[in-house]
C-alpha cells in the first residue's frame, strides 16, 4: 500500500478519533496529519509488516495518542499549530460554516457530544467519511462487530437523547408523517 | 417493537461540516514528510529530545558514526537544567564502554593502516582526533569516573558501583537505541565497545578483591566470570569489526587477515575459558560430602607438616561425625612416619583427636611418659598449675586416658590444673580460642565434663570478642581472629583466620550461638573461593556444614541470597544489557562498512 491509500483509508477515522478524545476539529486535522507524517516516516520500526492494515492501523493509533498528549501538554504548540494551519483548510472552515444552522442538526451534535465515550468514538469515526466499520475497528483494536453494536447503542442513544428535548419543528414533522 | 434510532443520514448530515478535502489534507502529510526527510538529512539529531540532545553533547558522535555526523554535532546546542544533570548520569558508561573502545580501536586501526598503505588514513585520523579532542574537553570528568570505579572497587562498595554502571548504560542504552534508529552507530561498534568496556571491569573486578569486606554466600569472583562471559558472547561482533578487517585489498591478504583474527579470538578463548573454570571452581567442583571424604581418606602427604595436619584434622572429624565411614589407612601410614621421626607434640594431638593411633602404640611415643608425669605432679601446697601451651600437651592427656595410665586423683588434679587453664584466658594476653575448645574436649575426655552452663556466658563473650569483619591477605570478613591483640608495633587490623573460625563454630556447637553475633558473616568468611585451594577447600565446607547444622540454626532466606549477592545480579545485569545494546543495534550496511573500511561482505 502507499501513502494515498493509507491516508484514505484512516484519515476520517483518524481525525474522529482524536475530536472524540478532545481535540478541536481543527487542531484534530492538524494531529492527524502529523500522526500520518510520522508513522509513514518510521513505518519501520512498528514492529511488524506495515503492509498489513491491521499492523499499520495499530502503529497509527499509537503515533496519533503520542501526537495528541504532547498537543495536550502544550498548549503553546497548540496555539501554535492553529497559526500556521494551511490557508486551504482554514478556507475550508470557513465554508464550512452553515448560514442558516439547522436547529435539529445543531441538536444532534450536541446529542453525539453527550454520548458516552465509547460511542460518541465510533460515530465520529464512521460517520465522519462514512468510512468503512473494518478501518474504525483496526484503529480501536476492537472486532468489527463491537464497532457495529457500538453504533448500533449510540444510534439508540442518541435518538433517547433527542426524544428529551425535542423540537417544535421536530414534533411538526412526526406528526406530518403520521 | 420497533427500535426507534436516529437515522445514518442524519449522523452523515451533522459531521459533514467537519469533513476535510482529502486532497488538501493529503499535501499537508506530504508536506510533513517532505519537511521531516529535509531536517533529518541537515540535522540528525534536531527532532531529539532535551535529553537525548544533552547525552549527544558527551557521546563521542564522530566514532559512532564513522565522522558522518560532524556537521551534526557541531549543530547540537546544549540544554541546561535537570535534562544536563540527567546525561551527566550516562557519562560513566559512555566514558567506559564507548570510549575506552574508540580509542584503543582507532589507535590500533590508524597503525595498521599506516604499515600496509594510506588509502582510508584520513578517515581513521579524523576519528582518532575526534577520540583525542574529546578525551581532552572531558579528560576531568573522565578522570574522575575511572578514579571513583577503582576506587568503589578497593574500598569494597562494588554494589554501590555496579548499581551506578547498571543505572548509566541503561541511560546510554536508551540514547544508543535511539541514535541507532537515526542511522548513527551499528552492531559492530557498540559490541566491540562494550566487550573492550566488560574485559576492564573484568580485570578490575578480579584484581580489587571485590566483595572481601561484605556479606556474601557465594564467591565474588563469580562477578569476574560473568563480565568474562559476556566478553566472550560479545567476541564474534568484535571479530567481524575487528581493525585488521577491510585494510587488506588482495584476497588472500584478507585471507591472512580473517586467519589472524581467528587466531587473535581463538587465543583470547584459550585464554578467558579456563580463567574462567578457575574463577568458577567453587561452583563447578563444589566440596560436596565425598569429595570431602575422598581428601580425608588420600591424605598421604603433610607438605606444610603441622598446618596440613590441622587442616586434615577439621576435615576428617567432621567426615567420621557426618558417619561417612572414612578409610583412614593412608593417614596411617603418615602418622607411622611421623612416629618413627621427630615425633611433632602438634601432630600427634591432630591424630589423636581424630583416632588415628591405637593405645598400643602409645609406647614408642618418646616424650609420652615425662610428659605424662610433668602434667601430674602436684608439689603439697601449690595451687594446680595453668598448663601453658595446653595444644602440645593436648596428645599427653588423650594418650594417657587411652592407655588407662590416669589414676582417679590424677584426673583430679588434672580437672583443676584444665579449670585454671580456662580462668587464665581471661588474663593473658595473648590468648587464642583454641584453649577453651581443648580445655572442654580434654575435660570429656577425662570423664569430668565442664558446667557448660556456667561458663557459658564466659566463653560466648569471647566469641564475640574474638569475632571480626576485618579483612586482609585475600581473608574474607566475617571469621574469628588468632588473636585478641595484636603484637605491639603492628599497623594493619587483624583479619580472621580459617584454624580460628572452625574454633570458634565447634564452640558454639557445645556453648551456643551468642546474642549479636550475625552468623551470615560466619557463612561469608567460609564460602566457596576460587582463593582457597587445596585443604583451605575441604576445612572451609566441613566448618560451614558444621555451622549451617548448629541448633537453631535457619538457611539464608531466598530474599536474603538476593540481597547479598546483588553485586553478582547487578554484573548479570550489566553483561545482559550490553548483549541487549549489541544485538538490538542496527547491522552494519554496506555504505557504512566502506565508511569505516569493514568488508561489505562480513558485515552482513
Amino acid at each position: 500500500m502507499d501513502l494515498t491509500a493509507f491516508v484514505n483509508a484512516y484519515r476520517g477515522p483518524l481525525i474522529g478519533l482524536l475530536a472524540s478524545w478532545g481535540a478541536p476539529w481543527d487542531d484534530a486535522i492538524e494531529i492527524a496529519q502529523d500522526s500520518f507524517s510520522e508513522a509513514w516516516l518510521h513505518r519501520e520500526s512498528c514492529g511488524g509488516d506495515w503492509n498489513e492494515p491491521d499492523v499499520f492501523g495499530r502503529w497509527l493509533r499509537g503515533v496519533a495518542l503520542n501526537q495528541y498528549r504532547n498537543w495536550a501538554r502544550s498548549r503553546w504548540r497548540r496555539r501554535a499549530r492553529t497559526v500556521t494551519l494551511a490557508p486551504a483548510i482554514l478556507e475550508q472552515a470557513a465554508g464550512a460554516t452553515d448560514p442558516e444552522p439547522d436547529e435539529d442538526l445543531e441538536s444532534l451534535r450536541q446529542a453525539i457530544e453527550r454520548l458516552p465515550t465509547k460511542q460518541r468514538q465510533v460515530v465520529l469515526m464512521h460517520y465522519l467519511e462514512e468510512t468503512s466499520v473494518n478501518e474504525v475497528a483496526r484503529l480501536l483494536a476492537v472486532s468489527a462487530k463491537t464497532v457495529e453494536g457500538r453504533l448500533y447503542q449510540a444510534r439508540q442513544t442518541l435518538r433517547r437523547l433527542l426524544g428529551e428535548s425535542l423540537s417544535a419543528a421536530a414534533i411538526g414533522r412526526m406528526l406530518l408523517c403520521l | 417493537m420497533p427500535v426507534n434510532l436516529v437515522s445514518e443520514d442524519e449522523l452523515r448530515a451533522a459531521l459533514r461540516p467537519h469533513r476535510v478535502n482529502p486532497d488538501t489534507f493529503e499535501a499537508g502529510v506530504r508536506a510533513r514528510l517532505e519537511a521531516a526527510q529535509t531536517q533529518q538529512t541537515a540535522e540528525p539529531l534536531a527532532r531529539l529530545s532535551p535529553f537525548l540532545r544533552s547525552a549527544a553533547a558527551f557521546l563521542p558522535l564522530e566514532v559512532l558514526a564513522g565522522c558522518q555526523a560532524v556537521p551534526a554535532a557541531a549543530k547540537l546546542a546544549p540544554v541546561g537544567g535537570a535534562y544536563k544533570l540527567l546525561s551527566y548520569l550516562a557519562f560513566p558508561a559512555i566514558s567506559l564502554f564507548m570510549l575506552l573502545g574508540a580509542t584503543i580501536f582507532s589507535v590500533v586501526k590508524i597503525r595498521s593502516i599506516r604499515e600496509k598503505s594510506d588509502l582510508g588514513l584520513d578517515d581513521q585520523q579524523a576519528m582518532y582526533e575526534a577520540t583525542r579532542q574529546w578525551w581532552r574537553r572531558h579528560k576531568w570528568g573522565a578522570g574522575v569516573v575511572f578514579a571513583g570505579i577503582l576506587t568503589l572497587s578497593v574500598v569494597g562498595a562494588t554494589w554501590l558501583l555496579f548499581l551506578f554502571y547498571i543505572v548509566s548504560f541503561g541511560l546510554l542504552l536508551y540514547v544508543l537505541a535511539t541514535f541507532a534508529k537515526l542511522g548513527l552507530g551499528n552492531r559492530q561498534i557498540i559490541g566491540r565497545s562494550c566487550l573492550l568496556g566488560l574485559m576492564f571491569l573484568g580485570q578490575v573486578s578480579m584484581i580489587s578483591g571485590i566483595g572481601n569486606r561484605e556479606i556474601h554466600f557465594l564467591d565474588q569472583m563469580l562477578v569476574a566470570a560473568v563480565f568474562l562471559g559476556g566478553v566472550l558472547a560479545l567476541l564474534p561482533f568484535a571479530i567481524s569489526s575487528s581493525p585488521l578487517a577491510g585494510i587488506y585489498k588482495s584476497r588472500t591478504a584478507q585471507r591472512n587477515a580473517a586467519f589472524s583474527q581467528w587466531l587473535a579470538a581463538g587465543f583470547m578463548v584459550l585464554l578467558a575459558v579456563p580463567l574462567m573454570a578457575l574463577l568458577m571452581h567453587p561452583v563447578l567442583w563444589p566440596a560436596t560430602p565425598l569429595r570431602v571424604k575422598r581428601y580425608v581418606e588420600s591424605f598421604d602427604q603433610a607438605p606444610q607438616e603441622t598446618v596440613s595436619w590441622q587442616h586434615w584434622e577439621v576435615a576428617a572429624r567432621w567426615v567420621i561425625d557426618a558417619k561417612l565411614d572414612p578409610d583412614l589407612s593412608n593417614p596411617r601410614r603418615l602418622l607411622a612416619e611421623v612416629i618413627s621421626g621427630e615425633q611433632n607434640r602438634y601432630i600427634l594431638s591432630s591424630a589423636l583427636r581424630v583416632g588415628l593411633l591405637p593405645a598400643d602404640q602409645v609406647g614408642q611415643l618418646r616424650e609420652y611418659e615425662e610428659l605424662r608425669r610433668s602434667l601430674v605432679a602436684a608439689p603439697p601446697g601449690v595451687k594446680p598449675q595453668v598448663i601453658t601451651s595446653l595444644a602440645q600437651f593436648d596428645w599427653v592427656i588423650r594418650a594417657a586416658v587411652l592407655r588407662n595410665d590416669l589414676s582417679p586423683q590424677e584426673r583430679d588434679l588434672l580437672e583443676k590444673r584444665l579449670h585454671a587453664t580456662l580462668e587464665n584466658m581471661s588474663n593473658d594476653q595473648y590468648v587464642v580460642l583454641e584453649t577453651a575448645l581443648r580445655v572442654t574436649q580434654l575435660l570429656d575426655v577425662i570423664e569430668r565434663p565442664i558446667d557448660r552452663d556456667q561458663h557459658r556466658a564466659q566463653v560466648q563473650d569471647w566469641l564475640r570478642k574474638f569475632h571480626t569483619t576485618n579483612t586482609g591477605g585475600f581473608r574474607f570478613a566475617g571469621g574469628f581472629k588468632d588473636h585478641l591483640a595484636w603484637p605491639a608495633g603492628v599497623w594493619f587490623a587483624q583479619p580472621g583466620s580459617l584454624e580460628a573460625t572452625a574454633t570458634g563454630v565447634e564452640l558454639m556447637e557445645i556453648y551456643g550461638i551468642p546474642d549479636q553475633l550475625d552468623l551470615n558473616w560466619v557463612r561469608s568468611f567460609l564460602r566457596p573461593s576460587a582463593y582457597r585451594f587445596s585443604d583451605e577447600k575441604w576445612v572451609a565446607a566441613a566448618t560451614l556444614d558444621r555451622l549451617n547444622h548448629l541448633p537453631g540454626v535457619t538457611r539464608p532466606t531466598w530474599l536474603e541470597m538476593l540481597y547479598y549477592e546483588r553485586t553478582l545480579l547487578a554484573a548479570a545485569v550489566l553483561v545482559g544489557l550490553c548483549i541487549y545494546a549489541t544485538l538490538s543495534s542496527p547491522k552494519l550496511r554496506a555504505s557504512q562498512s566502506d565508511s569505516q573500511d569493514f568488508p561489505a561482505g562480513r558485515a552482513g
